[in-house]
Formats: structure tokens, sequence, C-alpha cells
């Protein structure tokens, strides 16, 4: 299992550096990336706002710790179907199914390369957030931010996989994907905390895992928040991925089973 | 006996998502097959264009699931994921390699896949790339820039690399020059190299078909419609009606 993920991982990284300008432009794009924060800072500063007083954090420092946060996240998401949809259009989606690979391996190395690539950018935005942003981190709680990390990584895999389910079934046109790239920034408290929307899309809120994510990050690595006080999130988080990830799994292997029936596997 | 096929039928439905579709409506394109293979024989599948040759050998590659019928592998019922681990399908061309990749890392790739190491893909592929007519600079050539010979040969080095229990080829000679065929066809013979493969050969040359296979099969619209032991060359033809 372990030589089929580094293969997938070491496969991406050719296939990437051989697109010598897109490499560059990705490296690129993190540093510009970088430069809104440096603009939001200058046109906000340091100013508090009362919907962020029980983070003890800035709109800066909420907003791009959040940010971080949900393109790390995010990756799960948005990685599955995309790099489903690249095997498809190269021809390659079936051969690669061809081996005696099982289905939820299979989706762990598909995105391998692309958690990697996540957590280095990741590792980057925090070292700016210092260096840079003379954010302080003094406070983060690792434990508990790890904790939120990996069980919001889940929670949003699967959500990933449901969407690759369609590109697996329909090739273009992705009802999933649609979703999460429109409601997830808007209700879940990336750009702004939860409590400034209204009661109504608040209650809607609660039902993405992006809520419970943002809000137990931002308490563990400005509060230091632990576990206990986490414990609503953390628990939520783990519901989310108990209930979705074996449910995705199983989703694709269905998805899989259909395709591999009607003979469209092969196709795009 | 290694595998054995019974009743395998499919059929390609015209459906949408929804609706199971009328069997009626669709292209059967096989139709109640039959066959066995044994370790270390070597299979020959002829038959006109769209009689369900390719079909076959992606039902028995585990690649495409039947709508009836059921398959052994060692006298037990094997599914899907049994299949795609005893067998390996060499097919067209360069279908199902990463343009972007050079052939070694290609087949490194999907040796790990199947659980090779690079070591144990590179001692599995030693002798084979120079038997087969491949020059070193090939592996290191990215899969875009190869000729259709040579992506071919690739494809054949692939499926020859894991050592399947069976072996399923589709037309490998195609696209080869007449000294490649050659190469090949007196590698395919050799049970150092193919080991205890069960082999099951698609070819549209008679003469080859012949020269390799201790039986041949005749599919006619999605049915075996012929199976000739230690066949002559005239023998294929006759059975084909000249539509090899």
């Amino acid at each position: 299992m372990i030589r089929q993920i580094f293969a997938f991982i070491r496969k991406d990284f050719l296939v990437e550096k051989s697109y010598k300008v897109s490499f560059a432009l990705g490296a690129v794009s993190t540093v510009t990336g970088m430069a809104v924060f440096y603009f939001v800072d200058k046109l906000f500063g340091r100013s508090f706002s009362p919907y962020l007083a029980e983070y003890g954090s800035g709109y800066f420092a909420y907003v791009f710790a959040a940010s971080a946060f949900f393109g790390y996240i995010g990756t799960g998401a948005g990685s599955y179907s995309e790099k489903l949809r690249a095997e498809q259009l190269q021809g390659t989606l079936e051969a690669a199914l061809s081996s005696p690979v099982r289905p939820a391996v299979f989706l762990t190395a598909l995105t391998a390369w692309n958690f990697a690539f996540a957590t280095f950018e990741l590792a980057l935005y925090a070292l700016a957030g210092v260096l840079v942003f003379k954010l302080d981190f003094g406070a983060a709680n690792l434990p508990a931010l790890a904790a939120v990390a990996l069980l919001s990584a889940a929670s949003f895999a699967a959500l990933g996989i449901f969407s690759s389910c369609f590109v697996l079934l329909f090739k273009r046109g992705n009802p999933a994907a649609w979703v999460l790239n429109n409601f997830e920034g808007l209700l879940g408290g990336v750009y702004f905390p939860v409590a400034v929307l209204p009661l109504w899309l608040g209650w809607i809120s609660k039902l993405l895992p992006i809520s419970y994510a943002i809000r137990a990050m931002q308490l563990a690595l400005y509060k230091g928040a632990g576990f206990t006080e986490l414990r609503t999130e953390l628990l939520a988080l783990f519901a989310f991925s108990c209930v979705l990830l074996p449910l995705s799994v199983k989703a694709f292997s269905l998805a899989l089973e259909k395709a591999r029936r009607d003979g469209t596997l092969g196709q795009y | 006996m290694l595998i054995e096929a019974r009743g395998i039928t499919k059929i390609f439905r015209r459906r949408g998502f929804f609706r199971s579709g009328d069997a009626a409506d669709g292209t059967r394109a096989l139709d109640g097959v039959t066959l066995s293979l044994e370790p270390g024989s070597i299979t020959g599948l002829a038959g006109a264009n769209g009689s369900g040759k390719t079909t076959l050998l992606r039902v028995l590659a585990g690649r495409l699931l039947p709508d009836s019928g059921t398959i052994l592998l060692d006298d037990r019922p094997a599914g899907g994921a049994e299949l795609r681990s005893a067998g390996a399908l060499a097919e067209a061309g360069g279908a199902g390699f990463y343009s972007r990749l050079t052939a070694r890392e290609n087949i490194e790739f999907f040796g790990a896949l199947s659980g090779l190491s690079r070591a144990e893909m590179e001692e599995r592929c030693a002798a084979l790339p120079v038997r087969l007519g491949l020059r070193e600079t090939d592996l290191d050539k990215r899969f875009d820039a190869l000729s259709e010979g040579a992506a071919r040969k690739i494809s054949l080095l692939r499926a020859f690399a894991r050592r399947p229990r069976l072996l399923l080829l589709d037309e490998p000679a195609n696209g080869l020059d007449a000294r490649s065929a050659a190469a090949f066809s007196s590698l395919l013979k050799e049970p150092a190299v193919r080991g205890r493969a069960a082999v099951l050969y698609v070819c549209h040359d008679p003469a080859e078909l012949a020269r390799s296979c201790g039986r041949v099969l005749i599919l006619r619209e999605g049915r075996i419609a012929a199976e000739l032991n230690g066949p002559a060359e005239k023998d294929i033809a006759e059975a084909c009606g000249g539509a090899t």
C-alpha cells in the first residue's frame, strides 16, 4: 500500500515538474496569495471587531489563518475530482485501476501529492505569518491544532470523494464541486466569523464541517484552546468523518463498479 | 486449470443513468462464451472485427464486468479484483501511459501499483527491452516522443514485467516491424519469459497463430464458433471465413 501511494506521489511530482511554467506559476501564486494578505493588513491593520472577541485576534489574523487553513483542507474537497478528471483525459484511469489496487488505497494515492504540496504551502504561510506579518502564534495548542487539521481534512476528503463519483459517472458536470466551491467559503466562516450571518444562515452553516473546522482552528491557534474546550467542534468533525468517509469510499466503489459494468471507465 | 469462463455474456446497452436499458436495444458483444485456459498454454483468439475479442480480453482482465456467466480462477469463483490481480492485458499502442513521463518511469509506476519495487522491475525487465528491439535510449524518452512501434513494445514490457498468471495480448504485433514482430513471437514461446502464465493471444495473422498457439478459438458474433487444436494456417483461415 505504501509503495502504491509513493508511486503516485513520485509520478505526480514528475508530471508537475514537466510542466515547468505551471510549476513555477504555482509557486508564484503562493506568494501573490500572501501579497493579498499584506494589503488586507494595511487596510484593516490590527483592528478588532466585537465578533472576533472570542478568538482573541484581529481581522487580519483571523482571515490569514482561516484562508491558509481553508486552502489546506480544501485540497481534499477539490483534488479528487480534479485528479480523476485529469486521469480520464490522459487515458490512464483505466490502466491505473486495472492494477491490483483497492479503491481506498487508490483514493489515498490519487491526492497524496496534492496533500504533500498543500502541507508545504501551509508551512510557508505559517512562516510568513510569523516572520513577515508578525502574527503571534505563541499561544497555539499544537496537539489540538493537529487533531483539528486531521479531522477537518478527513471530512473534506469525504466530500471530495463524493464529488469524484460524479466525475466517474458523468465525466463533466459536477454538482458536488459546485456546492463546495460556492457555499463553503460563504457559510463556513472563512472570511468572517459565522456570528455575522443572519440566524437562519447560521443554522445552515452548522450543517457544514467547515464551520466547525475554522472555529476550532482559530480557537486552538490564538487562544490555545485544548481538547476539552474544543470538544463540541472536535466531536462534530469526528462524526462528519466517521459517517462521511466510509460512505464516500463505498459510493466511489459503487460508481467504479457501475463504470466497469457499463464499460465507461476508459471514456472521458 | 487456471481459468475457466462459463456462459459469459456482455451486452452494451443504450441507456440513461437510472434506466437499466433494454437488452434487445443494445449490442450483444459476448453471447454465452465458455472457455478454459491451462497454465503455460498459449491459446489464440481470432475473429472478424467486432466479433467480441477485445471485450472478452477486457472481461478476463477484470476491466469490464460481464452481465452474466461465471469466471473461475483455480476452480474458485473470481470477481474483478481477483482477475485484475492475476491478469495483465497488453492493449493497443500507447493506451494507458502517462505521456509526460519517460517509458522507464511509466514501467516503474505501473510495477509499483502491482507491488513491485524499482529493483524488482529492473531485474524483470533486464533482458526484455533488447529482445523486443528497444534501445536503452528509448526507455529514457518521454512516452509521447516514442514511435508507435516503441510504444507498443513498452506496453508488452509492462505486461510481461508483472509476470501475471494470465497474459492477455490484444494484437500485440500491430505496429511492429517484421523483425520486432518475429522477436516478440519467439519471446512469447519461451517459458522462461512467460513463466507459467496462461496466454490468450488475439491476432489476425493465421500463420502466426498456427506457429505460436497450440489451440485457436474462433469468435463469431460474440460466440465461440470453433475450437481448433494444433491447427494449420489454412484451418484457421478457413474457420474464420477469410476474416481473421
